[in-house]
């Protein structure tokens, strides 16, 4: 296990480096000198401008600032100053990367449930469910997400008022208790963890349904039944062990649709979050802190399929090992 | 015909001919603000009245009853006032009085929504088909190179693949239009940057189980160099699941636009697109829920159908990545 592990991680951080650069590429790209993006455009004398392009090595040559760029962000976490917030990147990334978190897990939860629930469904309905699934997978795909938000604000909090429509939190709640404040942040955060992990959650269930058929024709299976087990029995300690091992590394693989996802529902939900903080970011021309949130999501992703990964070997001794199978691509 | 193809072809065909078609199908301008009082926020399937004057002006009325002289005393919004006969056009209520059927309704500016879903169609479509496009024929040149080349450039691309698909999609396109600024061309360009990976990886595994095929091991027997055999053999033969791919990424770069327009970083408007009109709309829920609602709608329902078609292509000819659809197996 450990080996293997160590075998991920030099695929990771390299990987992670990788897109780091790609991203310093990208804004080589942009019009205008680093200095323009990295100091915005605010009012400063020139000989202070002058100055400050000095001491920041905006005036070097790119590599040599790609080089201290990539210093200052991978071994001091210094990500530059962003001007929106009037705080260091990081210390405004520290204050927006809770909520996306909680509101991240809870619909990660949402997907895993919703996915486990409908693809058993439907492996054991045959047809008729298998049809259902893949009609509800590609109708959830299709409606954007954004949309999603919208009409579940219609329906569920402005026609029927069940949940707030948007923040994170209710007025005045600061003074509330600790457990009345947690139920309502979980009241806040029930309807955008639902339009995002529900989006998803039919394409999971399509996987699902598939492991499990397929676990169901094995050797195993009817080696189990003969030896007189329950289909019940069968179904839980047999089928779905080895149904559910390709469903870690898709979680692994959901989690880049998700943090892209949490960005447009933070914004229609006003949820104060990473992806809120990155549109208002943009919208503000704040370079240093879209970039600092994208690096941040990347390394999610990078995490996430990583944590997949050795979740994945820790329960399948055959990938571990190195033989393949197991259901990974 | 199979029968996805057929379900999903109908309303392709029918999307894309009012889009193509939208300047001649009689529709009032899309950007055209004809009267934001009287016309903001009218439901679906209401009716606009207007009165032509003598001197060539036009009043929106949002109620109107005639007076014994010939003259007409309206409403606008709060405001009432009085229009003698004389000028009225044409001397007389019923001459002067003009009424526009709004099918789909209006937004907060009283623009027509049926006008701006179909010119926000013809945008969407369009940026959405030039984006699949870049991204199928990036793709494909990264896969086919890969995969012809074998050793260290295939590691290299499939690596810088990998990268790319690293960096949340959304974060990756905002990042570029935060860097160059939101315009139709930087829309199209990072719908592109943004989704060619599936197909280079496609592309890649279609090449390597074609170039151990007989007919291509033929044609370099015969004598024919590298770039023939690319070109000639080992490309028609991915053919078919380049355009599967296509179909699929279409609808994929449709969602993105959507996305990138209803966040204000995609096509700047007023020109309309379908994320533009949700993001219209978005504000005005509680009062005007059709504004946001339709233009969804309709992105969702040339999505479903791209996917029928990709789907149904895929059954028939055989090859190609199973959509979200399909029966395939546990392969993502």
């Amino acid at each position: 296990m450990g080996r293997y592990a160590l075998r991920r991680l030099a695929v990771a951080v390299p990987l992670a480096l990788a897109a780091a650069t790609l991203v310093f590429a990208l804004l080589e790209t942009a019009p205008g000198s680093p200095a323009d993006l990295w100091l915005g455009d605010r009012p400063l004398p020139p000989e202070v401008r002058a100055r400050l392009e000095h001491a920041y090595g905006f005036d070097r040559p790119a590599p040599e600032r790609y080089l201290r760029w990539l210093e200052a962000v991978c071994l001091h976490g210094e990500l530059g100053w962003s001007s929106l917030r009037s705080m260091p990147v990081s210390r405004a990334i520290g204050i927006a990367l809770p909520p996306t978190l909680l509101l991240g897990g809870a619909a990660l939860l949402i997907h895993l449930a919703l996915g486990l629930a409908l693809g058993m469904w439907s492996a054991s309905r045959r047809r008729r469910g298998r049809e259902a699934v893949s009609l509800a997978a590609v109708v959830l795909y299709a409606l954007p997400t954004f949309w999603l938000g919208l009409m579940a604000i219609l329906l569920l909090a402005v026609a029927v008022p069940l949940f707030p429509p948007s923040s994170m939190a209710s007025v005045g709640a600061e003074d509330w208790g600790t457990l009345r404040r947690a139920a309502d942040v979980a009241w806040h955060a029930a309807l955008p963890a639902i339009v995002l992990g529900a989006g998803s959650a039919a394409g999971l269930a399509r996987f699902v349904r598939s492991g499990v058929l397929e676990s169901m024709g094995q050797e195993f299976v009817r080696a189990a039944r003969a030896r007189g087990l329950a289909r019940r029995q069968v179904l839980r300690a047999h089928v779905l062990r080895t149904a559910l091992l390709p469903v870690v590394t898709l979680l692994g693989l959901s989690v880049p649709v998700l943090v892209s996802g949490s960005l447009v529902v933070e914004v229609v939900f006003a949820w104060p979050g990473m992806g809120r903080l990155t549109y208002d970011a943009i919208r503000a021309h704040d370079v240093p802190l879209v970039l600092g949130a994208t690096l941040l999501a990347t390394a999610l992703v990078v995490v996430g399929n990583l944590a997949a990964d050795l979740a994945t070997a820790a329960v399948d001794p055959r990938v571990r090992l190195g033989r393949g199978a197991g259901g990974r691509t | 015909m199979n029968r996805r193809i057929a379900i999903g072809t109908a309303p392709l065909v029918l999307l894309a001919a009012a889009a193509l078609a939208a300047p001649w199908l009689g529709l009032p301008d899309p950007n055209a603000q004809p009267d934001g009082l009287v016309l903001r926020d009218l439901p679906p399937g209401a009716v606009g009245h207007a009165f032509a004057l003598a001197d060539g002006d036009e009043v929106w009325v949002t109620t109107w009853e005639r007076l014994p002289d010939g003259g007409v005393r309206y409403r606008r919004g709060e405001h009432s006032a009085v229009l003698g006969a004389e000028r009225l056009a044409g001397g007389s209520p019923e001459s002067a009085l003009r009424t526009r059927h709004f099918p789909l309704g209006t937004d907060a500016y009283g623009r027509d929504l049926l006008s701006r879903l179909v010119w926000g169609g013809r945008i969407s479509l369009f940026v959405g088909l030039l984006g699949a496009a870049l991204a199928l024929a990036a793709g494909a040149s990264v896969g086919l190179a890969a995969g012809l080349s074998r050793g260290r450039v295939d590691a290299l691309l499939m690596r810088g693949t990998d990268v790319v698909l690293a960096i949340p999609r959304l974060f990756l396109a905002l990042l570029i239009v935060a860097l160059h600024g939101a315009s139709l061309g930087t829309t199209v360009a990072v719908l592109g940057a943004t989704t060619w990976m599936a197909a280079a990886r496609l592309t890649r595994a279609e090449v390597l189980s074609l170039r151990e095929r007989g007919f291509v091991q033929a044609a370099r027997a015969s004598g024919a160099g590298p770039w023939r055999r690319a070109w000639r053999h080992v490309f028609p033969g991915a053919a078919v699941p380049l355009l599967v791919e296509g179909a699929l990424r279409m609808g994929d770069t449709i969602l993105l636009e959507a996305s990138l327009s209803f966040l204000g970083f995609g096509v700047p408007p007023p020109t309309p697109s379908w994320g533009n009109l949700v993001a219209d709309g978005k504000d005005r829920l509680a009062d005007a829920w059709w504004i946001a609602t339709l233009p969804g709608i309709a992105v969702a329902l040339t999505v479903i159908a791209l996917n029928l078609v990709a789907d149904g292509v895929r059954e028939r000819l055989g090859g190609g990545r199973a959509s979200l659809l399909g029966d395939g197996g546990g392969t993502a």
